[in-house]
């Protein structure tokens, strides 16, 4: 095997062609990077909402929250289902919702125009039944128009982490309402929006019907019991799923970003494989006279092909490297969307996933010069150039 | 033409070349006056390294003196800047390597066009004048062939064409047919030879071949960073 | 022999990394065309699917269409209003508001007013079969393509409540979102849904431009103390509201775009690079036959920036070609949009990927150029 010293100096010894090739795979490892981490955090955002044991209802027809809307006669039949009574809990484990989305001003500072935010009206009994739910700061919200934010609400609402602190008034639906708890979800879409009591936001809104009603069932046969009879009776008019399986749908419909971030990448990646091999091209070309002195000099013709091959792959993992670390600057990125916010997930998949379309990039970009070194007759090695 | 016995086309002063090779100093040049007249015919002699190609290239100004002073077709040049020589190339000087250097992307004729686009002739003078220059070297019917078309002869051939497009008055060749059989080497001295006898062109070989330099009709030998001429045999 | 001969001959004396090279400025253009066309539609969008005087009426503080419930009996009220010449009661049903590409969107409408409101092209005969017949329904094309339905096609979405139609005809409208959108009779909507009276929205058509701020401020005025208040503007303004999270998110994908060119400067100054050193002393003996310093960087940028147009020109036409063939679309709030690559961004992108390439080459080229002709001369690999 060739000596380390001799892939390496080979390296260094065009110092502006590796520096511009290695430069071109970072920039196109971390946009590669980027992407992923978006649609994963996206993804990863929508789906930590579930509750491992939760079914959610929604008013039949309704493929989703926003155009579900419960009477309010149905909730209490609810309430008197099976399955939903815990042992030592007095109430049973039933969360009546109600999703608005509205705009949000600000009472202490009219500079700041009314932001597009979602709210959630929910009972106390939401923290027994959503376990995802931890309270970071203060209480949540009793009767009286107090809210709690989640850590994304910010984000979400485009204004500072201090413009939502406890203590601070913000309005909506002709209302002021009082922030006394700011809560984390677990970095599920629950972040971004702002929880109030459920009877505040109904008065508030001047609406009688719920968006959902959210029931934690102990057991897996349990709720498919329960998911059954509310599709059987004909006296409710509720469609009900595991909370799992409405956000994996939700996330489903995520799939169209997730092939453009792939689409991208492909592309990104491509791009900066044809630097590559325009770089090991020009390389390889270069030092045929030497490789045919190589052989000559006992080395088999494989020992060299290998050598280019480290020295293909060695610049672009490194160019994978630079981009991933910058990559890691965005790792828990908060961004707006319509409907929420979310993080970038720079996790192990993704950083996973960059280096080795890096190392990807430095295989294709040896292919091509590297069978012409394999087939190129020794005499005519020594007579190039 | 009567005033060229006193105004030289080529006269170096008192001039000093020295540069630095890893770590040992080297002066192929020390002190040299040289002086040619225009007409004269001059092979340059010496061992390899001894600063033949080094006082060439002061010549025609793609290398600049350490001191004293160049001065070439009435011009001083010693300190002149890298555009202002390009410029002043055009129509002064033509250059003759050793490798040739055509540009292999491009035909016959249009290498020899090279210097002719940066003149102010419109396209029929300067087809004219490229078809002028390749009848004149012989080559007239190569005119569309690339340079891996044709032989090192031809191709050198192409190339004193190139320089002779823009007619300058000196030419300045740097071991013109070291690349060359023998056969191609005296067709191209021949040419050689002609521009200066029949055009008056002034001409000033570096060689290390002495059936080269027997053409010529003065010979400078150097030495030691100095130039001695060498008695010509015979009548010139 | 003219100066393009000289740039072009170059080109084919490594015709492998002539192509390498301009297949990565085609594949960093294509991404920037394509996320510049996606900014464009959002802006296309707003500007076709509203129209100039009209105001939308909404539920005060609400922010998506399903929040927004208003009685069908304001509808009076507003028409009294002076300055109102029309007033159209919507009533929407989508399936989703979040961000999606197959939303399914009915709009609930009054087919003898729509066109009022509306410049849609579609068939005489199909819209007056629309407006004589229960349960028929306009179908934009775009939506009608997507699920390949037809005229005469009797639909279910069960994704709706299970609302059923027959489409009598498809509408197109360029740029607007209504192109993905089932237009019905909206007592049609009611029915179905069970809920009689309940408004989305109103549309309102005022005199002319001078009218909208006053009756917008006199609508909201009417109902200010009312139990459910509203919430009035100018349509275009509506619009642009409800996608405006969408538009964020697309103008910080817009550093992918510069990051493309990024990559494309580097493709160009390694190839550059890498060009120029095999020819070190050709553009030396060029140097001596007279061509300066800058005429030879010029030539070197040239070819760069020849190379960059030609390719980034590619990248624009593939670009423009896969977003008109795939279909794409995307939809925020209920409202679609498709991206567009219009001529001014396609020349936009390929004078960027231009400049970026002849920025790219300025400087191996002037480092090529700027060394002494005796050491360019005797330059072996």
């Amino acid at each position: 095997m060739l000596p380390a010293r001799y892939i390496f100096r080979s390296i260094v010894r065009r110092p502006v062609r590796t520096v511009l090739t290695v430069g071109g795979i970072a920039i196109a490892i971390f946009m590669s990077v980027a992407m992923l981490g978006l649609s994963r955090g996206l993804i990863a955002c929508t789906r930590a909402a579930a509750s491992p044991d939760t079914v959610i209802a929604l008013s039949s027809g309704a493929e989703s929250m926003e155009f579900s809307a419960i009477d309010p006669s149905d909730v209490a039949v609810l309430h008197s289902t099976s399955f939903v009574q815990q042992p030592g809990s007095s109430d049973p484990l039933v969360s009546p919702e109600s999703l608005l989305s509205t705009f949000i001003s600000f009472a202490a500072d009219p500079s700041i125009s009314p932001r597009r935010g979602v709210v959630r009206g929910i009972l106390p009994i939401a923290a027994e039944v959503h376990r995802n739910i931890h309270l970071e700061q203060g209480t949540w919200p009793q009767r009286g128009f107090q809210v709690m934010v989640g850590r994304l609400a910010a984000t979400k609402l485009g204004v500072s982490t201090a413009d939502l602190a406890i203590g601070r008034i913000i309005a909506y639906e002709g209302q002021d309402w009082t922030i006394v708890g700011v809560f984390s979800a677990g970095g599920a879409t629950f972040e971004a929006e702002i929880w109030g009591h459920l009877d505040d936001v109904q008065v508030a809104t001047k609406r009688t019907d719920y968006s959902a009603v959210v029931l934690r069932v102990p057991t897996a046969a349990q709720r498919e019991d329960l998911i059954e009879e509310l599709t059987m009776r004909t006296d409710i008019r509720v469609t009900a799923r595991s909370e799992e399986e409405y956000y994996a749908e939700a996330a489903s419909r995520l799939k169209p970003v997730t092939a453009v971030s792939w689409a991208m990448t492909a592309l990104l990646v491509a791009g900066a494989a044809f630097v590559g091999m325009n770089t090991m091209a020009a390389s390889v070309l270069g030092r045929v006279r030497e490789l045919g002195v190589l052989v000559t000099l006992g080395y088999c013709r494989r020992t060299v092909v290998i050598a280019f091959l480290i020295e293909s792959v060695a610049i672009s993992t490194l160019g994978g490297v630079v981009g991933v670390l910058a990559g890691l600057s965005l790792d828990h990125l908060p961004l707006r969307i319509p409907m929420g916010a979310f993080r970038f997930a720079i996790d192990a998949t993704t950083i996973g996933s960059g280096i080795t379309l890096a190392i990807l990039i430095g295989v294709l970009g040896a292919v091509a010069p590297l069978w012409r070194v394999w087939r190129i007759p020794i005499i005519d090695s020594f007579r190039s150039q | 033409m009567n005033s060229s016995e006193s105004t030289p086309v080529v006269r170096l002063t008192g001039v000093t070349k020295t540069y630095v090779k890893g770590e040992v100093k080297v002066t192929p040049l020390e002190n040299a006056n040289i002086s040619v007249q225009a007409g004269d015919f001059v092979a340059l002699m010496g061992p390899s390294g001894s600063g033949k190609s080094t006082l060439l290239n002061l010549i025609a100004g793609i290398d600049r003196a350490t001191s004293g002073r160049v001065e070439v077709a009435g011009r001083d040049i010693t300190l002149a800047s890298e555009n202002d020589l390009a410029v002043w190339r055009r129509r002064t000087l033509g250059y003759v390597f050793q490798q040739f250097n055509l540009m292999p992307v491009l035909t016959a004729a249009e290498n020899v066009e090279l210097p002719l686009l940066n003149l102010p002739l419109d396209r029929e003078r300067r087809r004219r004048q490229v078809a002028t220059v390749l009848e004149l070297v012989g080559l007239a019917d190569r005119a569309d062939h690339y340079p891996r078309q044709l032989s090192g002869g031809q191709e050198q051939r192409v190339a004193i064409a190139r320089v002779l497009a823009a007619d300058p008055q000196l030419i300045l060749a740097d071991e013109p047919t070291g690349s060359l059989d023998r056969e191609s080497a005296r067709g191209v001295m021949d040419l050689l030879v002609q521009l200066n006898e029949r055009f008056q062109k002034t001409l000033i070989i570096v060689t290390h071949d002495p059936e080269v330099a027997g053409r010529a009709r003065r010979r400078l030998r150097l030495d030691k960073g100095q130039f001695t001429d060498e008695p010509t045999p015979g009548p010139s | 022999m003219t100066w393009w001969r000289l740039l072009l001959a170059n080109a084919v004396r490594n015709r492998a990394r002539t192509f390498l090279t301009a297949l990565t400025v085609a594949v960093t253009v294509a991404i920037f065309t394509a996320l510049t066309a996606l900014d464009r539609g959002v802006s296309t969008m707003v500007e076709r699917t509203g129209s100039d005087l009209v105001l939308t009426v909404f539920e005060r503080y609400k922010a998506c269409p399903p929040f927004s419930r208003l009685p069908l009996h304001y509808a009076d009220q507003i028409a009294t209003i002076p300055g109102v010449r029309a007033v159209m009661a919507e009533r929407f049903l989508l399936s989703n508001c979040q961000t999606t590409t197959d939303l399914v969107s009915v709009h609930g409408i009054d087919p003898q007013q729509f066109r009022s409101f509306r410049s849609i092209t579609v068939a005489d005969d199909q819209w007056r079969a629309f407006q004589e017949e229960r349960g028929a329904a306009m179908v934009g094309w775009r939506i009608a393509k997507r699920y390949g339905w037809k005229i005469g096609d009797q639909v279910t979405l069960k994704e709706l409540k299970g609302i059923s139609f027959v489409i009598r005809g498809l509408v197109e409208a360029p740029g607007s979102s209504l192109e993905s959108v089932i237009l019905l009779d909206r007592t049609y909507v009611e029915q179905a849904l069970g809920q009689i009276g309940v408004m989305t929205m109103f549309l309102v058509l005022v005199d002319d431009a001078r009218q909208v701020d006053p009756v917008s401020l006199a609508i909201d005025a009417t109902f200010a103390n009312a139990g459910t208040q509203t919430q009035t503007g100018p349509e275009r303004s509506f619009i642009a509201s409800m996608v405006d999270d969408f538009r964020a998110l697309v103008q910080v994908a817009q550093i992918v775009g510069w990051c493309a060119l990024a990559l494309l400067g580097i493709a160009v100054a390694n190839t550059v690079s890498l060009s120029v050193r095999d020819r070190l002393r050709e553009l030396a003996v060029l140097r001596t036959c007279g061509y300066t310093t800058k005429q030879v960087i010029g030539l070197v940028v040239g070819e760069a920036g020849l190379l960059a147009t030609v390719a980034g020109a590619v990248g624009v036409i593939v670009a423009a070609t896969a977003i008109r063939l795939g279909g794409l679309h995307i939809s925020v709030e209920g409202y679609t949009m498709i991206p567009e690559v219009t001529a001014l961004g396609g020349v936009i992108a390929v004078v960027m990927g231009a400049i970026v390439g002849l920025g790219a080459a300025w400087w191996p080229a002037w480092r090529a150029a700027r060394l002494p002709i005796v050491t360019a001369l005797r330059e072996v690999d």
